[in-house]
């Protein structure tokens, strides 16, 4: 695979990440709180396709040469699956201050409901 | 004996709704005030997951206690008593900090502004009028440069975005009730009002340094802060708005269902 080759699919890969995390949050799928963690590493992958002498410098450093393209790929593999647990999270907290709240107004409709039995016992 | 507050009017059945997460210190002292300054006023208090004697007390008080089973946030125990408020038939909540900076004896502002301008929202604020109490600087030029941000958004001035001294009315009330923020509750529900066709109207109140316990915003987080609310406005601002949180959709959803219902 020739540089260049490498340098468009980074940079389809990091605006497919850039674009779904920005329609996530749109759909409110996705909270911006874990949104921010997401378009920070699409950015980041972008950088790299348009400056490869800065992934390059760091490679060489960590003595990193081989597998590059493999783990390009697994590296992709890992975030989509990160991401789709912040959606779930995302979600997940959702439904429990739904529930929170229920439990906390039927717990006060509770106490009321006593007081009033309490009264008309006395 | 008539002084000038009992001559207070009500804007109809308003219940004093007061967020509280471990506040058992400050809460004997709140109750004071609101006896003095708002007689027979209905108050319940939220308490968002305290582990110390925050909802023993309220309740010795005399307070409706709204329990939450976790510390769950201000944004979400505050919709917990919207739809209280909304299934009980309040007309409005008042919304008061357990921590006693937002002083009981300042509250006729917020309701002759209301009477005045009959807003949807009436916040108590800080910066509007000369001598406000600006805690810290970086705090200040913060909260300046966030009431820019929102002003631009809404074409309103908000001088104070980030200030929980709210007096909501219905149909907002029941907006609230169905839909609330939850990450940065102020600032993101005055920048939805004007897209969903709600008023909102600022009354110039002077807070008091709070009794026990710090802002949840330390002065040193507050530019952090800043960013997290921009970002959080940004998201707000490209999000499709949910047409049955509209003003007109919400006042037709009570007169066909009654209030209180989700």
């Amino acid at each position: 695979m020739d540089i260049l080759s490498k340098r468009i699919i980074m940079t389809v890969m990091s605006l497919i990440l850039v674009g779904g995390t920005l329609e996530a949050v749109r759909r409110r799928s996705l909270r911006e709180r874990y949104a921010l963690l997401w378009l920070l590493s699409g950015l980041a992958v972008l950088m790299s396709a348009a400056f490869p002498s800065v992934p390059d410098f760091i490679a060489r450093h960590l003595g990193i040469t081989f597998i590059e393209g493999a783990s390009y790929l697994f590296a992709f593999f890992l975030i989509m699956v990160i991401f789709h647990i912040s959606i779930a999270i995302s979600h997940l907290r959702a439904t429990i201050e739904a529930q929170a709240r229920r439990i906390a107004l039927l717990g006060a409709e509770v106490e009321r409901l006593r007081g009033e039995r309490g009264k008309s016992k006395s | 004996m008539e002084d000038g507050r009992s001559r207070i009017r009500y804007p109809g059945r308003v219940l004093a709704a007061i967020p509280a997460f471990n506040e058992e210190a400050s809460l004997r002292t709140l109750a004071q005030s609101l006896a003095e300054s708002l007689p027979g006023i209905d108050v319940a208090v939220v308490d968002d997951g305290s582990r110390d004697g925050t909802a023993a007390l309220a309740r010795s008080l005399g307070f409706t206690v709204i329990s939450m089973p976790s510390n769950m946030g201000v944004g979400c125990a505050m919709q917990a008593a919207f739809q209280y408020a909304a299934s009980h038939g309040y007309d409005a909540v008042l919304r008061l900090d357990a921590d006693g900076q937002h002083p009981p004896s300042e509250v006729h502002r917020l309701f002759e502004k209301y009477a005045e301008t009959k807003a949807d929202l009436v916040v108590g604020s800080r910066y509007l009028n000369e001598g406000g109490r600006v805690s810290s600087r970086i705090r200040g030029l913060a909260s300046h440069l966030l009431s820019l941000f929102i002003g631009a958004i809404c074409r309103t001035q908000v001088s104070d975005p980030t200030s929980g001294f709210w007096l909501v009315s219905s149909p907002l009330l029941d907006c609230f009730a169905r839909d609330f923020p939850t990450d940065y509750p102020e600032p993101e529900a005055i920048a939805i009002l004007h897209r969903l066709g709600y008023s909102f109207a600022e009354a110039g109140v002077k807070f008091r340094t709070r009794h026990h316990g710090r802002s949840t915003i330390g002065s040193l987080d507050a530019a952090y802060f800043m960013v997290k609310v921009i970002i959080a406005l940004v998201a707000d601002r490209v999000r499709r708005v949910d047409k049955r949180d509209e003003r007109r959709h919400v006042l037709r959803a009570i007169a066909m269902h009654g209030r209180g219902r989700p």
